[in-house]
């Protein structure tokens, strides 16, 4: 197979531009820098309480289900080192990291995962039953890269796991480049007054997200019970000139409206309170979710200061009251941050020699046959990144001109 | 060449009276034959290198399993070879000879040629129909525009037919090939083409407050007239709403700040924005906000949930509002107000849902709320509403909705074959008309027998559960095949055996492909279970005889799980599952078994801890409940 389009990243833009591609019978590698496909959206929930809340999570599975078996090629845990622009297309020249179990004899039983999970967490699962489910992280290993003692090796029944497996090099030509290198989640730690890591029970929205999903609810660290309250603090790191952001990120708010009707679905007794700048729009039908939120959720328009910590943990969080003037406060047992959207790094941006947009975030090239597709491109949302996904796959797919 | 084998299940031409060897011999004896082979069943056919690369036609009363991954009974590729049944050997005969004919045309197996007519027709005087004009012309497919009223200001484009009509009468037919009839000024007219997009009406409202003041609307915002009127000497109060009644839209937040920012430039005149929420969720428009409070527009919040309403002060009308920053009520009197005009369905987008059979959003605009959908698509193939018809008022969102609907108009006129997804048994028919009513998708057009258009069909498999005289089977999913696949399954004490002992219950589960196996597939149960999957191609599908006849068949517990709902690919099938199985358990209850034993539940693909969740609850359940009776 001759690869005539390059995917970056393998996100909900990035698979639903390789489906496309597929189903034109583009012949498209994927080259994804994490350990498996799925990028940002595969930590997340599905938002549904008694019906669908459109946040379009399942929209990966979806994409996933659509390239099984397809001749597109996916090449994880890989980085791009270059991208060099030639006569008629790009050389690309990548390398590959190597997993510690080789997918070609591994036949998912599961058994060095779980030995693992009992002593640390270096060996890793994809939550897809597709393309390559395991690895090992040399770094979490207990005994990397002494065979002898690792149990994973001993209980494997085929042999899969080689501690002496290297790194890969691998280079090939494309026409054309779609690049859905994702977003940068905000990093809490550039906003120090919300007491990201100096505070117990303050966590990033997205952190709140991956519990609901892999645990099913939330918990303390502290005590293991649910949080009696939560506060979901917006606007950490979107629509901030202080810190070179003066934009909307446009999910958020959506995002932890969504969260918080769940939230309450899973722990009815959890009161839940959210500190916004000003509500955005999210999709089709915004006014009448907005509305039965309302009744469930405290709504305080504002956005607090430093938060500090309370009794037992918790957090207590001041801010003005709009009427007053007066600065209150109150304590939540669990303080979420909605973390903005940042570009994705300088590194994979410059590696394509890309333009950036007022934003910092990248913009595509079509004379030059680079396309930039998801949330790489602005802040978007699942559904969103999928059709901006098959479309720049479209716009590609012109420039290939066929042998 | 590619070789024709014929593979003939020796039982099924004994059960036809049909002498098995001496109609081997006849086909053989046939040009377009290379092989004929008798085999006495599906999984014991024999392992033959020449199989692969060539055609195979198999005859028997049971078809393949395609697209069944857990267990498959089948040595070969199913979804590469033919399959027919017939009643006698002459309908065989026949059946055979066509689908000869089609190996010989390049048509795949359980396909449909597919040629459509390559022309759209975009509905709509609006601006958003004019960019879809737009964009289809620039991908060099034909347009026909259909412009409501007539009414069509500085139309400059040659490649676009137009067609001056007052509205929508039907669209009859299916994707590749509908017949838009108009309300023409003339009478009716017709129009062919293979993909339809609606873009219109556009119906807009501005909020009754204004009312009590002079007020202009935001579309006929006019810097000179605010000039004029502000010329008098007093300090003049122009006041922009927005939000006020129902959520402000980002494209209504553009023009607002764009001409606030102009406003403000204005000697004497003092701009203000009326809001409980500025938005800024659109590229640029938050540095466009920041750039309208540099420029002096003062932005006053209008406390969320609190109804705006009118005071007066020393005999003149105004708004009493609180400031934020100052943290005092303002009287504010507006010398004019400038009305956001919100979006709102248009009377004539649900008669259009009934007449056309489009789905209805919540919000009353044409076109399902289903996430899975691209974002201009409908219930129905080829047909797709965008901009004011589907209620969106977002720039972003409408161009997303222009170049998905390019995309997919692409994608179906480059088509050239549709999987025939549904099979109907003629002599079993009663002509009874269920399928055509019951289709979510007008996938179905009946002239003698119901003939199921693939292009439109989803594969839902409503018609085959509902139809009455059981004539219909989506393809790979046949009642006697499922009962044998659970029986078979069963016997195998369940997928996940984890346990064999007799204390455990026999869990069966009927779930949808998309969601309840995805979920499955990546959250195997880490407790004793003993589960059956039985995966259906959409929650439409599930079959109640199954149900029943499981329960007979010695299963403890029934699971139905299917997508949630406004989560369904075919988005009725699920709905559908829900309100059958709801009436199922009454009829379990009234005649007397126990109704705790089925469950229905709803899974996304990708919670397997929801599934692992249910799974549990489900199976404590049958463990405390008292032994079946009936």
């Amino acid at each position: 197979m001759k690869p005539e389009v390059l995917v970056v990243g393998a996100g909900v833009a990035g698979l639903s531009a390789a489906a496309f591609l597929a189903e034109r019978r583009i012949n498209t590698v994927v080259i994804e820098n994490g350990l498996f496909p799925g990028g940002q959206t595969a930590r997340l929930s599905c938002m549904a309480v008694e019906s669908c809340a459109k946040c379009g999570a399942c929209l990966l599975e979806e994409s996933v289900a659509g390239l099984n078996g397809s001749s597109c090629s996916f090449i994880c845990n890989t980085k791009i080192k270059s991208c060099v622009r030639t006569v008629d297309g790009f050389r690309v020249s990548c390398k590959q990291r190597p997993t510690y179990i080789d997918a070609d004899k591994c036949v998912d039983c599961g058994k060095c995962f779980e030995i693992c999970r009992s002593k640390s967490d270096a060996v890793y699962r994809s939550s897809f039953a597709w393309g390559v489910r395991y690895g090992i992280d040399p770094y979490e290993c207990l005994f990397f890269p002494d065979s002898e003692k690792a149990q994973c090796m001993e209980l494997c029944p085929v042999g899969a796991v080689d501690f002496s497996a290297q790194a890969v090099k691998i280079e090939f030509n494309v026409q054309a480049v779609v690049f859905a290198g994702g977003y940068t989640p905000f990093d809490p730690y550039l906003k120090p007054r919300f007491g990201y890591n100096r505070l117990a029970n303050v966590v990033t929205s997205l952190e709140l997200d991956e519990k609901l999903r892999l645990k099913g609810g939330l918990s303390r660290e502290v005590d293991g019970v649910p949080p009696k309250s939560l506060a979901f603090i917006q606007c950490v790191g979107s629509r901030d000139k202080s810190i070179g952001r003066d934009y909307c990120s446009r999910v958020c708010c959506g995002y932890a409206m969504r969260l918080s009707a769940l939230v309450r679905s899973q722990h009815p007794e959890t009161s839940i309170t959210i500190f916004y700048m000003d509500i955005q729009n999210a999709g089709r039908n915004f006014q009448t979710f907005y509305d039965t939120l309302k009744d469930q959720v405290e709504f305080i328009h504002g956005i607090p200061g430093e938060l500090r910590e309370g009794s037992g943990e918790s957090v207590i969080v001041p801010y003005t009251n709009n009427r007053t003037g007066a600065i209150e406060t109150r304590e939540f047992d669990m303080v979420a941050l909605s973390i903005g959207m940042g570009p994705p790094s300088v590194d994979s941006i410059s590696i394509f020699n890309l333009k950036v947009g007022e934003d910092g975030f990248p913009v595509g090239d079509p004379e030059k046959r680079v396309f930039v597709a998801g949330s790489a491109a602005g802040p978007m949302g699942i559904a969103e990144s999928r059709t901006a996904g098959r479309h720049a796959a479209a716009q590609a797919a012109d420039c290939v001109v066929t042998s | 060449m590619t070789a024709n084998i014929v593979l003939l299940s020796v039982g099924s031409l004994k059960a036809l009276d049909v002498e098995p060897e001496a109609f081997a011999g006849s086909l053989a004896e046939w040009r377009e034959v290379d092989r004929s082979i008798l085999v006495d069943g599906w999984g014991d056919l024999p392992e033959d290198p020449d199989f692969a690369g060539s055609n195979l036609f198999l005859v028997g009363r049971r078809e393949p399993l395609s697209g069944y991954t857990l267990q498959t009974q089948f040595p070969i590729d199913v979804s590469e070879a033919r399959w027919m049944a017939g009643d006698s050997d002459v309908v065989l005969k026949t059946r055979i000879k066509a689908e000869l004919k089609n190996a010989a045309r390049g048509i795949r197996p359980l396909s449909k040629p597919f040629d459509p007519v390559r022309k759209v027709a975009v509905y709509g005087e609006t601006a958003a129909a004019s960019a879809m004009v737009d964009a289809l012309i620039a991908r060099n497919i034909d347009v026909v525009w259909a412009v409501p009223e007539g009414v069509l200001d500085g139309y400059d484009k040659e490649s676009a037919e137009v067609v001056p009509c007052v509205g929508i009468d039907s669209i009859t037919g299916f994707a590749g090939g509908f017949n838009l009839v108009l309300d023409a000024m003339d009478g009716r007219k017709d129009v062919s083409c293979g993909a339809v997009v609606i873009a219109s009406p556009e119906k807009r409202k501005t909020d009754d407050v204004v009312k009590a003041f002079p007020f202009i609307k935001l579309s006929e915002f006019d810097q000179e007239e605010v000039k004029s009127k502000a010329g008098s000497g007093e300090r003049f109060n122009l006041v922009f709403t927005a939000g006020i009644e129902t959520h402000a839209s980002t494209s209504n937040m553009r023009k607002i700040l764009d001409n606030a920012i102009t406003a403000a430039s204005i000697p004497g005149v003092s701009v203000y924005v009326l809001t409980p929420h500025v938005k800024v969720a659109e590229e640029g428009l938050e540095k466009r906000y920041g750039g309208a409070r540099e420029a002096g527009v003062i932005f006053l919040r209008v406390p969320d949930g609190e109804e705006l309403t009118t005071t007066s002060k020393d005999g003149r009308v105004g708004f009493r509002i609180f400031d934020i920053p100052s943290r005092a009520d303002v009287f504010l009197r507006p010398d004019l107000i400038v009305a956001e005009e919100s979006m709102v369905a248009s009377e004539r987008l649900s008669d259009w849902s009934e007449k056309l059979g489009i789905t209805l959003g919540a919000d009353g605009f044409l076109g399902p709320d289903n996430v899975l959908f691209s974002p201009s698509a409908t219930n129905r193939r080829g047909i797709f509403t965008i901009g004011p018809a589907r209620g969106t008022d977002s720039g972003d969102i409408l161009g997303g909705e222009i170049a998905a609907t390019v995309d997919s108009i692409e994608e179906l006129f480059g088509t050239t074959e549709f999987d025939s997804m549904v099979v109907v048994d003629e002599l079993k028919c009663a002509h009874c008309l269920t399928c055509l009513r019951v289709c979510p998708h007008n996938a179905i057009l009946f002239s003698n027998k119901p003939m199921f258009n693939p292009a439109a069909c989803a594969a839902c498999g409503i018609c085959a559960a509902k139809c009455p005289a059981r004539a219909i089977t989506l393809i790979g999913a046949s009642e006697n095949q499922g009962m044998e696949r659970i029986n078979v399954l069963i016997s195998q004490n369940g997928v996940f055996n984890r346990v064999k002992t007799n204390g455990e219950p026999r869990l069966l589960m009927f779930g949808c492909r998309r969601s309840a196996q995805t979920a499955m597939r990546e959250s195997v149960p880490d407790f004793p279970v003993d589960l059956t999957f039985h995966p259906l191609a959409c929650g439409g599908a599930m079959d109640e005889k199954l149900i029943l006849n499981s329960f007979n068949n010695g299963v403890d517990g029934v699971i139905v799980a299917v997508c949630h709902e406004g989560n369904c690919r075919t988005d009725e099938g699920s709905p559908d599952a829900a309100l059958r199985v709801r009436r199922l358990k009454e009829l379990m209850a009234d005649v007397g078994g126990q109704p705790e034993r089925l469950e229905f539940m709803t899974l996304a693909p990708n919670m397997g801890v929801d599934f692992r969740r249910k799974v549990k609850n489900f199976r404590e359940r049958i463990i405390n409940l008292a032994p079946a009776t009936v």
